[in-house]
């Protein structure tokens, strides 16, 4: 083989070279951005969206953080929404507690009913007291509570 | 409608509703004792209206 093919050779080699360094490089570039792809997918899918009527969200119109911010609502609604169901069967047993009792009073004259009104007076007060008190607990439950996240979300 | 605007721990809502659990099972207690009292007292007023009318009956006769 004389020095020209030889060079030439060499020359037809060192293209190949540089050609299999671009696919290379275009293969591991593609790698990357499915891997980056992958990570987000998996990102989106690790968001963990409530169960409740009505909401949507639509990924790709929101950062991360709106994403994140619109899970803490959705959570802060659920968290109300069970305090505020509690608090309804208090209510619902306060009101049946303070339902007048059922007293057929015979129509006979001087048929004194005050100490029955006097006694349902008296259970009215001890049912208001245990409601104020079990709403003044869970304000002081709510207020001393650290927040999960660690910070406050303000809405 | 109770506000707040931190997401609460998991304890404390569990605790939230122990105190209402609490608050239910007061309340019914509160409610038994009021509705045994007037039932007493009716027994009561009843006893006494009956000693009044056999009471009448006697002076009539």
């Amino acid at each position: 083989m004389g020095e020209k093919e030889l060079n030439s050779l060499i020359g037809e080699k060192k293209k190949l070279e540089d050609k299999l360094s671009r696919v290379t490089s275009k293969i591991d570039k593609s790698a990357e951005a499915a891997l980056a792809a992958t990570q987000a997918a998996d990102a989106k899918f690790s968001i963990v969206i409530p169960n409740i009527s009505g909401y949507e969200i639509a990924e790709k119109h929101y950062s991360k953080e709106e994403i994140e911010k619109k899970r803490l609502e959705v959570e802060l609604e659920r968290i109300n929404s069970r305090i505020e169901e509690a608090r309804k069967v208090v209510q619902a047993a306060a009101q049946a507690a303070k339902t007048k009792f059922n007293v057929v009073v015979p129509n006979i004259s001087g048929y004194d009913i005050s100490e029955i009104n006097s006694v349902e007076r008296v259970t009215d007060q001890q049912v208001d007291q245990v409601v104020a008190e079990s709403d003044k607990k869970v304000e002081k439950v709510i207020k001393e509570s650290e927040p999960v996240d660690g910070g406050t979300l303000v809405i | 409608m109770l506000q707040n605007k931190s997401i609460l721990s998991p304890d404390a809502i569990k605790l939230i509703e122990e105190i209402y659990g609490q608050a239910v099972y007061d309340i019914n207690q509160i409610k038994k004792e009021r509705d045994k009292k007037i039932n007493d007292l009716l027994r009561g007023i009843d006893a006494k209206q009956a000693a009044a009318a056999i009471k009448e009956i006697r002076d009539l006769q």
